[in-house]
């Protein structure tokens, strides 16, 4: 027996699939066989273990198709209904409406149908023409509205005074660092200046002094003539 | 093999009642459609549940076959085949919802440390109910295509003549499924400790 034909036998075996004398055949194959039996054992605890433990299954949520069929099916008798008069739908349509407006009229002359507009609109009603109540009057919304406008502007207010603020903190220290920076740069060149000068005095002095040796020596030179 | 059809005969395909339903359906008869619903919408419920092991995906795939099954019901040649019909409608559905969901539901890391350690033995019914779930999580673990055939064979009851007839596959090719898709999970309960602790006492 192949392995393959082995393994569709031991599953046949398990499920009960086998005759009589397939199973005899089998049985007796497995005893020449330990190992196959082994398997068959521990395919039979698998499947034993499946069968043990209890299951639940949750409730299943009402299904909506019912409502598919009994839909059409009341249209189905309704259409039978309507076949005494024997109208096609679209003057089943129209008839319908036309009722439904004789109805409304007959309605409204009973109770007194009452038509207008008021400050908060228009209105239709059958006898009083209740107003509503509870209701915020113009005054309120108009209050309430100037005192959203005047928080907004409060708000407004603080926050651009709180920019402003903040901005002018903010130039002042950069004023402050151009200022220290210029500073600097002055006591630079007052000290550029200065030594420029030194020098210049220096080399004068230098030339006054080479001028008088020169002099000197010329007078010298004269006086010894 | 003409004979063998003959001679094992699926127990679902001779179920009459359905297949006159299925014939009254078919002639414009709304209230069967209603009794067909009612006689099957549990199992296909139940089925989907082990499935997709989701409450509510269960829920709308019942939904979802019932409408399709609604729909399609007149291309149905053979009305005594109604029931692997209707299998295969809800087979491919979950299929369907598997892919998209791209899905397989984690088990959770702790699993092994939890009953590796366990030698104690609680109360049976604790016992019960932890082995329930336990073969729940190890179920889906296996592959989907072993899976489903273990469901059809040990839950639903069906032969693998029908079985295959749903999946649309050889009677072998069923076979070799159930075999590996038992291997599998053995060998998946086998990883947590369970095996041994529960079949000892039996």
């Amino acid at each position: 027996m192949t392995k393959k034909e082995a393994k569709k036998r031991m599953i046949d075996y398990l499920y009960g699939e086998m005759d009589d004398q397939e199973k005899q055949e089998f049985e007796q194959y497995l005893q020449s066989h330990p190992e196959l039996k082994k398997e068959l054992d521990e395919l039979k605890d698998t499947r034993n273990l499946l069968g043990s433990a209890p299951e639940d299954i949750p409730e299943q949520k009402p299904l909506i198709i019912p409502s598919l069929f009994t839909s059409e099916e009341s249209g189905q008798k309704s259409e039978k209904r309507a076949g005494i008069l024997n109208l096609s739908s679209a003057a089943k349509t129209i008839f319908a409406a036309a009722a439904s407006f004789l109805i409304i009229l007959f309605g409204a002359s009973l109770s007194g149908l009452q038509f207008g507009q008021t400050e908060h609109g228009f209105y239709l009603s059958f006898g009083e023409a209740a107003v509503p109540a509870g209701t915020i009057s113009e005054e309120d919304v108009v209050r309430l509205i100037d005192q959203i406008r005047e928080e907004n502007a409060m708000m407004m207010a603080t926050m651009i005074e709180e920019t402003a603020d903040q901005q002018n903190a903010r130039i002042e220290e950069a004023l402050n660092l151009m200022n220290a920076y210029y500073e600097n740069r002055r006591q630079q060149d007052l000290m550029l200046i200065a030594d420029g000068l030194n020098q210049l005095e220096e080399e004068t002095h230098f030339r006054f002094r080479q001028t008088d040796q020169a002099l000197g020596s010329i007078i010298y030179a004269l006086s010894n003539h | 093999m003409a004979k063998i059809n003959q001679t094992i005969k699926p127990v679902f395909l001779e179920t009459t009642g359905d297949t006159l339903l299925v014939k009254k359906v078919q002639s414009g008869d709304a209230k069967a459609f209603q009794q067909l619903v009612e006689r099957w919408q549990k199992k296909i419920h139940r089925f989907a549940y082990r499935i997709l092991q989701d409450s509510d995906d269960a829920s709308e795939i019942t939904q979802k076959t019932f409408i399709k099954v609604y729909h399609k019901l007149d291309t149905l040649d053979e009305p005594q085949k109604f029931p692997a019909w209707i299998y295969r409608v809800a087979n491919n559905l979950c299929l369907d919802e598997m892919k998209r969901a791209g899905r397989r539901k984690a088990v959770p890391l702790d699993y092994q440390q939890e009953h590796s350690g366990s030698n104690g033995s609680p109360e049976k019914q604790l016992q019960q109910k932890e082995l329930g779930e336990v073969l729940r999580q190890a179920m889906m673990m296996i592959p989907d295509e072993q899976r489903t055939v273990i469901i059809f064979k040990e839950y639903e009851g069906l032969t693998f003549r029908e079985i295959a007839e749903i999946l649309d596959e050889s009677e072998n090719t069923i076979k070799s499924r159930m075999y590996y898709g038992l291997k599998a999970l053995r060998k998946v309960l086998k990883k947590w400790n369970i095996q041994h602790e529960y079949l000892n006492d039996d």
